[in-house]
């Protein structure tokens, strides 16, 4: 490229990449039914309201005559034992699901990045400490270190989503701090140095956007897993309260009428499988792509 | 600036390894001082002590580096801080890799000038574009914007001298900054410093092991072995009247134009790793014209006059005749 049009060009040039990478996930079917699953969860927990033929049953409405009604017209996926429209509560379940995602792993990163980065650019003895940090509650399982976390809060939907975070922050700090121990050697980083910028400065504007890639892949394929543990702890009672219309909750309190009422825990654990299921194949298309040596022309 | 004993070590698996024993080097205002020796000799260590960015398995051990009447090695890190980038600046050997990849190029520049001249960030571009065509890049302006795969390695390596250029330093530390690029590149980037001597008052430091490029454009040479000048002096003084048996091997072994065809002459051995510091001179093992005395005594600097100081007991350093048939052919 000349320097005459680099800037025009490069604006066309960077556009034409990302149409490359689209045209590469297109390509993929599976990542590509991963996509469709995420736009439309994500499209669903945004026009819930308009789309519920039953708004207020995903909050505190009773309708004690239409207890456990099977799926009809009526009421797509059946009613709950309060009369619920369990479609409506589903569907507004996407919001707590999508909501509980962006939370969760906002705090995880919020706690596990700039913490690798330090690791990985101070090295030494603050290297070692947070390591070996993470290195206890990595030898935890997840679910067990969140079960009691969240136990030791008080449940609530909150309170498992701080679980959750505080679980899962370590695997961040790990893959980040491999990427800034690299970086750290690298000529631009002894450059900024020689130049006068602070430490502090050369791991946020330097190190950082350089070692995001796999974190961006490994965040989308946690989406899934974030919002599956959520469920499992709102199933064990100790995330969502009723009468919240959160999936995992839906499971748990359905599963009391599991073997007359099927399609009270049915729907709701559809929901949560295809949601898990859309975010981890969006993500293996994605580190596809990112990654240079599974990225297929 | 001058440095006086300064004596820097690495800490390693293997023992403490002494990387550098340099006694002295003066740079004087407005020169170009031509650092030389061979890999491992302590050139880029020298210029990493002098931005206190050594890495930080090396220790400091003793000595002084004093510039502008001030004491380097006694500043604090927020100190050093106000240094670099501007009263001390330094060029890299690689431009492939100095630039970071997520930002036009023009972005620490602009940075650094309006940090350095306090000036708005509208004020700072516009000096950057200056610099950019200082170091005669085409249409600076677009070239601002870039980013650094966008640019060729002399492209990059120009910036990079833009950058360091731009905030006027008083000492300017250039660690190999041809040896990374094409030999047509490498005479721009040498004629581009030659140019901009006139509009700089920077002290040059240039690292190289090309004593082509030393001849070319230093005032003034300094030659280090195993952590230490061993001779220094001016550019003339030492190619043509070199004191050190070291340097006039290093003089021997460069190709020739017209040369007829045979074996370069090469100096034997490689530079001794230091982690038992010895008594005597650390050139003995090698050395063409070794005497008993240069085993157990360490030579001090002499004064040969004009500046030209040459450590080595045998003063003139001469070669005997029969060690020049190097260069007859095969």
């Amino acid at each position: 490229m000349s320097v005459m049009d680099i800037s025009s060009g490069q604006r066309r040039a960077r556009l034409a990449a990302l149409r490359y990478d689209l045209y590469l996930l297109r390509k993929n079917v599976l990542s590509m039914a991963g996509l469709v699953v995420v736009v439309l969860l994500v499209l669903a927990a945004a026009v819930a309201p308009v789309l519920a033929p039953y708004p207020a049953d995903a909050g505190t409405q009773v309708h004690m005559s239409q207890q456990l009604l099977p799926p009809s017209w009526a009421h797509l996926f059946g009613t709950d034992e309060m009369g619920r429209d369990i479609f409506s509560r589903v569907l507004y379940g996407a919001r707590i699901s999508l909501g509980i995602g962006v939370f969760t792993i906002g705090l995880a990163l919020l706690i596990g990045v700039p913490l690798g980065l330090v690791a990985g650019y101070a090295g030494g003895v603050v290297d070692e400490v947070i390591m070996r940090v993470t290195d206890v509650f990595l030898s935890f399982p997840p679910l067990l270190l969140a079960t009691a976390v969240s136990a030791m809060l008080g449940p609530s939907l909150v309170n498992a989503m701080i679980a959750i975070a505080i679980a899962w922050w370590p695997w961040y700090t790990r893959l980040i701090r491999g990427q800034a121990v690299s970086l750290r050697e690298r000529g631009f980083v002894e450059a900024a140095r020689a130049t006068g910028v602070s430490h502090l400065t050369i791991v946020f504007r330097h190190i950082l956007p350089n070692a995001v890639a796999p974190v961006i892949v490994q965040a989308s394929m946690d989406f899934g897993s974030v919002i599956l543990e959520a469920a499992s702890l709102s199933f064990l009672g100790l995330g969502a309260q009723p009468p919240e219309p959160e999936w995992g909750l839906m499971v748990s309190l359905g599963r009391n009428f599991f073997l007359t009422d099927w399609w009270y825990v049915t729907f709701p654990g559809l929901a949560i499988l295809i949601t898990v299921l859309g975010f981890n194949l969006l993500g293996d298309g994605l580190r596809e792509i990112l990654d240079p040596k599974t990225r297929e022309v | 600036m001058q440095i006086r004993n300064l004596k820097v070590a690495f800490r390693t698996y293997g023992g403490r390894v002494q990387a550098l024993d340099l006694h002295r080097l003066d740079v004087r205002p407005g020169e170009i001082l031509g650092l030389v020796g061979e890999t491992g000799s302590g050139k880029s260590m020298t210029a990493l002590s002098i931005l206190r960015l050594l890495d930080r398995k090396a220790e400091v051990q003793s000595g002084e580096i004093i510039f502008q009447g001030e004491d380097l090695l006694k500043k604090t890190e927020v100190e050093m801080r106000t240094i670099r980038g501007r009263r001390i600046t330094m060029v890299f050997q690689d431009p492939m890799s100095s630039l970071n990849p997520v930002f036009p190029v023009g972005e620490p520049l602009v940075r650094i000038i309006a940090a350095h001249e306090k000036v708005s960030f509208r004020a700072a571009r516009q000096r950057a574009i200056d610099m950019l065509a200082l170091v005669r890049l085409p249409s600076p302006e677009k070239v601002l914007s870039a980013y650094p795969h966008e640019l060729s390695g002399g492209m990059r390596q120009r910036v990079m001298i833009a950058m360091a250029l731009s905030s006027n330093p008083d000492l300017l530390l250039a660690d190999e900054p041809t040896t990374a690029l094409d030999v047509t590149i490498q005479a721009q980037i040498l004629r581009l410093i030659e140019e901009l001597r006139a509009h700089i008052n920077a002290s040059i430091v240039f690292i190289t092991h090309n004593l082509g490029v030393v001849a070319r454009i230093a005032d003034r040479v300094a030659v280090m072995y195993a952590g230490d000048v061993v001779e220094i002096g001016s550019t003339a003084d030492i190619f043509r009247n070199p004191g050190h048996p070291y340097t006039a091997l290093l003089l021997q072994a460069i190709p020739r134009l017209g040369q007829k065809r045979g074996t370069l002459p090469v100096i034997e051995g490689t530079v001794p790793v230091v982690t038992h510091p010895q008594p005597g001179c650390y050139f003995y093992p090698r050395c063409p014209v070794r005497i008993e005395r240069c085993r157990v005594e360490r030579p001090e600097a002499k004064d040969l006059g004009d500046g030209h100081w040459v450590a080595c007991w045998k003063q003139d350093g001469r070669l005997p005749p029969d060690n020049s048939e190097g260069n007859g052919e095969v």
